[in-house]
């Protein structure tokens, strides 16, 4: 390292290389893509509004690629209750101006650069019209506020996000204004340019303060909240190890799921309210994203529920490892603490639905809804679809807890990894199939063969961990057969659930393909091996 | 009382080797830790202490050798053997979030022989208000909840992994003051490992120093302290006093030589007449001076 | 009683504590019959193995110092004062002995130093007679 400019983008940059190289691969794909299809290919559309299919699907990707650049570049790696930016790099013997320009700096030429590079050879050459100055200023700008908020010593680690989402969507507002009130693409891009400058103060600010030790804080806010925990009772004794040990998980993780739904859907609610009253589309869409987002935020907060706790790392610590309860009883804790928070989570958005019902004319949609598919098949098919996307929700969280109860970084680093490339392998496949019927319907043909063989590797899987728990004596044989059994009766129960709904919806699915592919979705090693993924843990 | 020698020892490690990668962190470690003694652990960082307390509590698995605590393999039946063993480490670990009153809550469902009473007195005794969380405490705060988490079900096995290490001296009072009252009780053990070799020879009645994954010596305190004599020797000629096996290390001050000897005295004095040189005083050792004799990079043979 | 044990000079501790309380008994700060702290008590108060104060205690019946009672404790035994004259006397002799090796490297001959001990003995015996 030459100087400390260098030192410090290394510290910034230097634990994502491996990610920084995913990205960097993808773009130089997504760079060859448009070049090496033909044009009737590249115009495709799903339809005649939206824009060209494969040119999407890029950009999507090109998206995250850059997004995953700005979290980078906010240069985390302290405490969430101080400063976000990397403790030691407080003490470093540079200025705190050159300690807050080196990654607003970087940042900012990395993310115009990167999305310069996205439009002119990815986008463009795809067929998006797409235009190039003032997004790539509105991005600096945005990772500049991100960046000062991030950075700010904020005593409360909550008050980051009540500063944060509002300035964020203050940012993105203002962008879109200029760019949509015709004063040109220079003009807007000149304009959002300055703010980013303007920024640079405050950044310099955040981190001299941050560097002093101070933080923001409010005195009278923590004898606030002294007083409030006192107010709580005293606790009160568990009935169980394994009452005991619910609780625990519950208020190391089961917290997240329903808080994270609350936020959004105050936020979105809060947009919401504030959209067009007339259109009743927009109701409907609210409705869908309200039960979609469960289940996705489920799969993102997966990967952390088999730590200690959120902000911890994932070595197990002494105290949980020394605790006199045997593996399969926590797992069997963690698995009931993510029903509750599915429970708690999916309550909070049926709530969100009633206050939905409010609103003028959706509730004359809805009734008409219901009017013409029938009060018994509509409330039938409510029902299912509610009761599927809960367990949905709960399967998600539970079938990722053994990433996490490994107790090995590499492990879960890894499984992220892998499943990136698993579902850009998988788009990617998906569109091939789009443009080339004829590999599909060799797919198709082979299908009943390559379901066989998954069906025969996870029947050798589960056979294999239930063997080795055996062997450990960490179950026993009735245990394992109790096992065999649940995941049997939730195979049937879903096998007729679906048979009926697919009666109901008039589609075609042939009932051996339906029991073939639940059989393949419904998860039996992930939650089995669960258990001995935490003993491989414990007895290292 | 003598400790009963004749009882299975409470914890029992035979010929355990352990590897992490190319580090050696234990070579064929036998030791026995009788019933109701106090067993203290010494030895650098490093030297392997943390690694064998983390195979007894089954936190380690045995890559060749056995481990046996309170007549169970730790790994094979870790609920049993945890139930009678308590846990305190150098890592205050308890979760930030946490109070007190729940900490003590929650650790009082596993444990049947909890004592209401006595976690209570220990928590009036220390201060420890129970609607605290715990990130709001000082560290000897946290580390005396840790305490009382581990003392409060009166364990069979006391388990204190450099528990006083960076607490100040009015922490380290208190748990030395709950080894003592452990081991008051009747048939309880305390195996406790420690940097601070004075506390370590105030309370244990044996002890086992591990040098770089060897045990250098295991047995009753009494006897190691009875082996180590520090010897001044006078010795005429210019060159180092011969290198004798049992001698670790010789140092000049002026015509006298001073060493710290493991053997008996006699059989030295008979040898080091053969070289001329006469052994003019020998004092007892403090286990501080034992153990950096024996850390020593001049130690020239250290005998087990 | 105030014991005060150090772990410098690598005496063991069962012996420092025999050797205190022989000392507290011959000097007269603990009195015949006087009660001994119980083995638990004096274990927590100077933070040592209670096994080690048992062992003291034992090796101190053993010299005939104290007395166990079964059921009531431990207790200075009334015949101390033969021992503790015996105790006395060597405590005196260690002092002597500290003296004379003073004394020889200071080059000061054996009939100065019984002179100086003369007429010190006056000087303090007039002191002594003038604040009466």
């Amino acid at each position: 390292m030459r100087s400390p400019v260098q030192a410090l983008l290394w510290q910034v940059v230097a634990r994502h290389r491996w990610w920084f190289a995913l990205g960097g691969v993808y773009l130089v794909v997504a760079a060859i893509v448009p070049q090496v299809l033909s044009p009737q290919t590249l115009a495709l559309r799903v339809n005649d509004i939206s824009p060209p299919a494969v040119g999407q699907y890029l950009a999507a990707g090109c998206a995250g690629v850059l997004l995953h650049w700005m979290l980078v570049f906010v240069a985390g790696g302290g405490e969430l209750e101080r400063s976000a930016l990397f403790k030691r790099s407080l003490v470093l013997p540079v200025t705190s101006q050159r300690l807050a320009l080196v990654p607003m700096l970087a940042g900012a030429a990395a993310l115009a650069a990167g999305w310069c590079y996205s439009v002119l050879a990815v986008m463009r050459p795809a067929g998006l019209t797409v235009p190039l100055a003032w997004p790539a200023a509105a991005l600096a700008l945005f990772l500049a506020v991100l960046q000062v908020v991030s950075w700010l010593p904020l005593a409360r680690p909550w008050l980051r996000i009540v500063l944060a989402v509002p300035l964020l969507c203050l940012t993105v507002a203002a962008a879109l204004l200029l760019a949509l009130s015709g004063l040109g693409e220079g003009l807007t891009a000149g304009i959002l340019a300055a703010g980013w400058l303007a920024m640079l103060w405050p950044a310099e600010r955040a981190v001299a303060l941050a560097r002093r030790g101070d933080t923001i804080d409010w005195p009278g806010w923590q004898r606030l909240a002294e007083r409030v925990a006192r107010l709580r009772p005293r606790a009160r004794p568990f009935r169980s190890p394994d009452a005991a040990q619910l609780w625990l998980e519950w208020r190391a993780h089961g917290w997240l799921l329903p808080v994270a739904i609350a936020a959004l859907v105050v936020m979105m609610g809060g947009l919401f309210l504030l959209a067009d009253r007339e259109k009743i589309e927009l109701g409907w869409r609210f409705l869908h994203l309200l039960l979609v987002m469960p289940v996705l935020i489920a799969s993102t907060l997966g990967a952390n529920l088999g730590k200690q706790d959120f902000s911890s790392g994932y070595e197990l610590s002494p105290l949980l490892a020394a605790r006199p309860i045997s593996s399969a009883r926590w797992v069997a804790a963690k698995l009931w603490m993510c029903a509750a928070s599915a429970a708690a989570a999916w309550l909070l958005v049926l709530a969100a639905t009633l206050l939905l019902l409010f609103r003028p004319g959706f509730q004359q949609s809805v009734l008409q809804a219901i009017e013409t598919a029938g009060p018994v098949r509509s409330t039938a098919l409510a029902l299912a679809a509610v009761g599927g996307l809960i367990v949905l929700t709960w399967v998600q969280m539970a079938s990722s807890l053994w990433v996490s109860l490994t107790g090995r970084a590499w492990v879960a680093n890894g499984f992220a990894f892998v499943l990136v490339i698993g579902i850009l392998s998988a788009c990617t496949l998906a569109v091939a199939f789009v443009l080339y019927p004829d590999a599909k319907q060799s797919l198709v043909a082979a299908l009943p063969w390559l379901i066989g063989l998954l069906l025969a590797v996870k029947a050798l899987v589960a056979a294999v961990i239930l063997r080795e728990l055996l062997a450990r004596g960490r179950i026993r044989a009735a245990d394992a057969l109790r096992l065999i059994a649940v995941w049997l009766a939730a195979l049937v129960a879903s096998w007729l659930i679906g048979q009926r709904l697919a009666a109901e919806l008039g589609l075609a699915v042939a009932s051996g393909q339906l029991l073939a592919g639940l059989a393949l979705v419904i998860p039996f090693s992930r939650l089995a091996g669960a258990i001995l993924a935490l003993d491989w843990n414990r007895h290292r | 009382m003598p400790p009963a020698f004749r009882e299975e020892p409470v914890a029992e490690v035979r010929d355990l080797t352990r590897r992490f990668g190319d580090k050696t962190a234990l070579a064929e470690v036998s030791l026995a830790v009788p019933r109701g003694v106090v067993y203290g652990l010494v030895g650098a960082n490093g030297a392997g202490k943390t690694t064998l307390i983390r195979h007894l509590l089954g936190l380690l698995k045995a890559q060749t050798g056995a481990v046996r605590v309170c007549g169970r393999v730790p790994v094979r039946e870790p609920v049993e053997v945890l139930s009678r063993v308590g846990y305190l480490s150098e890592e205050i670990d308890l979760p930030g979030w946490i109070r007190v009153d729940e900490l003590l809550a929650y650790m009082r469902a596993f444990y049947p022989t909890w004592d209401d009473a006595y976690a209570e007195d220990l928590r009036q005794q220390f201060e420890l208000d129970p609607s605290a969380k715990l990130k709001a405490l000082s560290k000897g705060q946290r580390a005396r909840a840790g305490l009382i988490a581990a003392l409060a079900y009166r364990p069979e096995l006391l388990v204190l992994d450099e528990p006083s290490s960076g607490l100040d001296p009015i922490v380290r009072r208190d748990i030395l003051g709950a080894i003592v009252r452990t081991i008051a009780d009747e048939g309880r053990t305390v195996i406790f490992s420690s940097h601070l070799l004075d506390e370590v020879e105030r309370v244990s009645e044996c002890v086992a120093m591990l040098k770089e994954g060897r045990l250098v010596f295991a047995g009753p305190l009494d006897d190691v302290k009875a082996r180590y004599r520090r010897l001044t020797v006078r010795w005429e000629a210019t060159e180092r006093p011969p290198a004798l096996a049992g001698v670790l290390g010789w140092r000049a001050s002026g015509r006298e030589w001073t060493a710290v000897a493991c053997t008996s005295t006699e059989e030295l004095a008979i040898r080091l007449s053969a070289y001329g040189a006469e052994i003019l005083e020998q004092r007892p050792l403090s286990l501080d001076e034992i153990f950096l004799a024996q850390s020593a990079r001049e130690a020239q043979s250290a005998e087990a | 009683m105030e014991l005060h044990l150090s772990s410098q000079d690598g005496v063991p501790i069962y012996l420092q504590i025999v050797n205190q309380v022989k000392y507290l008994v011959a000097s007269g700060r603990l009195a015949p019959g006087e009660e001994l702290p119980p083995i638990r008590a004096l274990a927590e108060q100077l933070l040592i193995n209670p096994n080690t104060v048992a062992r003291a205690y034992r090796e101190l019946e053993l010299a005939g110092v104290v007395t166990k009672r079964r059921t009531t404790g431990t207790f200075v035994s009334a015949g101390a004062s033969p021992l503790a004259r015996r105790e006395r006397l060597r405590l005196i002799t260690e002092r002597i002995d500290a003296l004379l090796v003073e004394a020889r490297q200071m080059d000061i001959d054996l009939e100065t130093l019984l002179e100086l001990l003369q007429a010190r003995d006056e000087a303090l015996h007039a002191a002594a007679r003038q604040e009466k």
